[in-house]
């Protein structure tokens, strides 16, 4: 898993670090028992302070994502459908909203959505 | 636990006073100590050392108090690199290691050379002919070699060049992956600083003006530069200081006060810190 | 203090090694005042120590490490009496090399030595708390102060006879030893509470 740490955009590090581990949960790069790098090592590699870590981790172990194991260190979290469910819903809303966005530039109609939409899925 | 306390510690010289400065150092993280020359940092760290007595305040280091008996004994804990006291210039590197392995109890005589090898430090040289540079390697390599839970160190990269400061700032990065190690790290070089601390701790004209996580500050705080008439659509309480400048005024402002109107970008710490004492026009 | 004598020792290398030439050539070729004189240099190098601590402000960065106060100020007076005992054993075995020789007679030459290291040990006392209170440039002043009594006082000593020194001994050895090491503690206390509260 890499990590990277952009200081061109707004987002506070902490937030940085909670989505890119976020996400390789998600989409499975990290998977379910997988030792992350402890909260020490991770902030030293990265060149940032380990309060920042800390945080990262301690908002992924409230939200579900991981388990904090006193002594050994922590672990990506038995993978919890309502939350894999609700990042997926997000993601569709997401691929919604840049459609909608694109639609008007060939002046395509919320029908003619719908309608392509039923096309390419009866391809599939 | 602490590795640092430090409770309203206060001393008077003549023409200057350091006053009521309170801050601790929690164990494993890296503090750092801004403030411009002569604001006070390398008098905090010989009052915290007790090499300076005092006029109030208390001070205990890990977890010992700096008036305490055991306090000398402690001190084969902690590492110390100053800015410009160092061993006599007669000295080299061997002679060195022969004088303090007569001290330190848990001197590592095989770790000592190897921070000489990894610095290209010679051997027989005398320090007189090192440069500033080498004098502050060949410092460190010793404050590192007796295994110490707690690093001092004054102004340890001012005089370097970038190379070597940031060779040097990865050294103590690496220190303190072990949770039990921390460090006190006091520089006016504040981009150093942003580097590699977790805590800052800035002391102007011998008050203490804050102490915050750097994290803390760089996600609270933003400065932007405006005209007047900018200035005036500015929401009032997202203002902490401003000052007027040759070509209009900045602004250190809290960005989560900021309205959306104004696109603010990351502001580096240095920025930040000097805002808040300086002077406008 | 084995760590601090160590460090001044090698700080000091170069002037042990002239006076190792040195002393023993004056012990040999010389006659009393001259050898008298050459234990003196021996009480002096603590000095030189000292003027080199100050150069690299060496009492800042100890005080931040494990030595304690005693051990800081008494490895100075303990670096002069080793090297004065040390100039001391030089004209002594220089002095009895030339005696074989024929080079040198010197009547009572041990109770000459003996006033000669009590005098060192005097000298000690009284110059350590001055350098440490004043620091080494100030101090050196009284060092060529001193120096210019005792040149002053050679010529008149001379005259005085060692029978008369030989008096004083035979008068009260051990009272004159006491005397000394009581001034050299007295000295001693005097510099711990200069040195009580600066680095």
């Amino acid at each position: 898993m890499n990590i990277i740490i952009s200081n061109a955009n707004n987002e506070p590090i902490y937030e940085q670090i909670y989505r890119q581990i976020k996400s390789a949960i998600i989409s499975s790069e990290l998977k379910e028992g997988d030792l992350l790098p402890s909260i020490r090592n991770l902030a030293k590699d990265l060149r940032i302070s380990v309060i920042t870590t800390k945080r990262a981790y301690d908002e992924l172990e409230k939200d579900g994502y991981i388990c904090l194991a006193i002594g050994k260190g922590s672990f990506v979290a038995e993978k919890n459908t309502e939350i894999l469910r609700e990042a997926h819903l997000k993601e569709i809303e997401e691929h919604f909203r840049i459609i909608l966005k694109i639609a008007p530039a060939c002046k395509l109609t919320v029908d003619d959505i719908i309608e392509m939409f039923k096309i390419i899925s009866e391809e599939e | 636990m602490n590795s640092i306390e430090v409770k309203n510690l206060t001393k008077s010289f003549g023409d200057f006073t350091l006053k009521d400065l309170s801050f601790n150092v929690p164990s494993g993280t890296i503090m750092g100590l801004v403030g411009e020359n002569g604001a006070g940092k390398s008098t905090a760290i010989k009052l915290i050392m007790n090499t300076l007595k005092a006029d109030n305040g208390e001070v205990s280091v890990l977890g010992v108090s700096n008036l305490s008996k055991e306090f000398t004994n402690l001190k084969q804990d902690i590492g110390v690199v100053l800015d410009e006291a160092y061993f006599p210039e007669v000295l080299n590197a061997k002679n060195i290691n022969n004088i303090m392995k007569l001290i330190y109890k848990n001197w590592n005589e095989d770790s000592y050379f190897e921070y000489i090898k990894k610095f290209s430090l010679p051997l027989t040289k005398i320090f007189k002919d090192f440069s500033r540079g080498m004098k502050m390697k060949l410092s460190i390599a010793v404050a590192l070699s007796y295994n110490p839970k707690l690093l001092i160190l004054d102004e340890a990269t001012s005089g370097l060049d970038p190379m070597v400061r940031d060779e040097i700032l990865d050294v103590f990065n690496d220190f303190t992956r072990d949770e039990n190690h921390s460090i006190l790290l006091s520089s006016h070089i504040i981009s150093d600083l942003e580097k590699i601390c977790d805590y800052i701790c800035f002391i102007h004209k011998g008050k203490l003006l804050l102490v915050e996580e750097k994290d803390l500050l760089l996600e609270k705080y933003a400065v932007i530069k405006l005209a007047k008439n900018q200035l005036e659509t500015l929401p009032k309480d997202s203002i902490v200081r401003k000052i007027r400048t040759s070509f209009g005024y900045e602004v250190l402002v809290q960005k989560d006060k900021i309205n959306a109107a104004f696109r603010v970008e990351n502001t580096r710490l240095e920025d930040i810190i000097l805002l808040m004492v300086k002077e406008g026009v | 203090m084995k760590s601090l004598l160590l460090k001044d020792f090698y700080v000091i290398t170069k002037q042990l090694k002239i006076f190792l030439i040195i002393i023993p050539v004056i012990a040999l070729t010389t006659g009393e005042a001259m050898s008298t004189f050459s234990i003196l240099l021996g009480a002096v190098l603590p000095m030189t120590a000292i003027a080199y601590d100050e150069r690299s402000k060496w009492n800042e960065l100890a005080s931040m490490m494990p030595y304690s106060k005693f051990d800081l100020i008494f490895s100075k007076y303990l670096l002069g009496y080793l090297c004065m005992f040390g100039a001391a054993l030089l004209v002594f075995i220089g002095q009895i090399i030339g005696k074989n020789n024929g080079l040198v007679v010197i009547d009572d030459d041990i109770n000459v030595l003996l006033f000669a290291v009590m005098g060192g040990l005097i000298f000690i006392a009284i110059n350590t708390p001055i350098l440490f209170k004043f620091g080494s440039e100030k101090g050196r002043f009284v060092f060529i102060i001193t120096m210019a009594l005792v040149g002053a006082s050679g010529p008149i000593l001379q005259k005085v006879d060692s029978r008369i020194i030989l008096k004083i001994f035979n008068l009260s050895p051990v009272i004159l030893l006491a005397f000394v090491v009581i001034l050299n503690v007295m000295s001693l206390m005097i510099s711990m509470n200069i040195k009580k509260d600066k680095a």
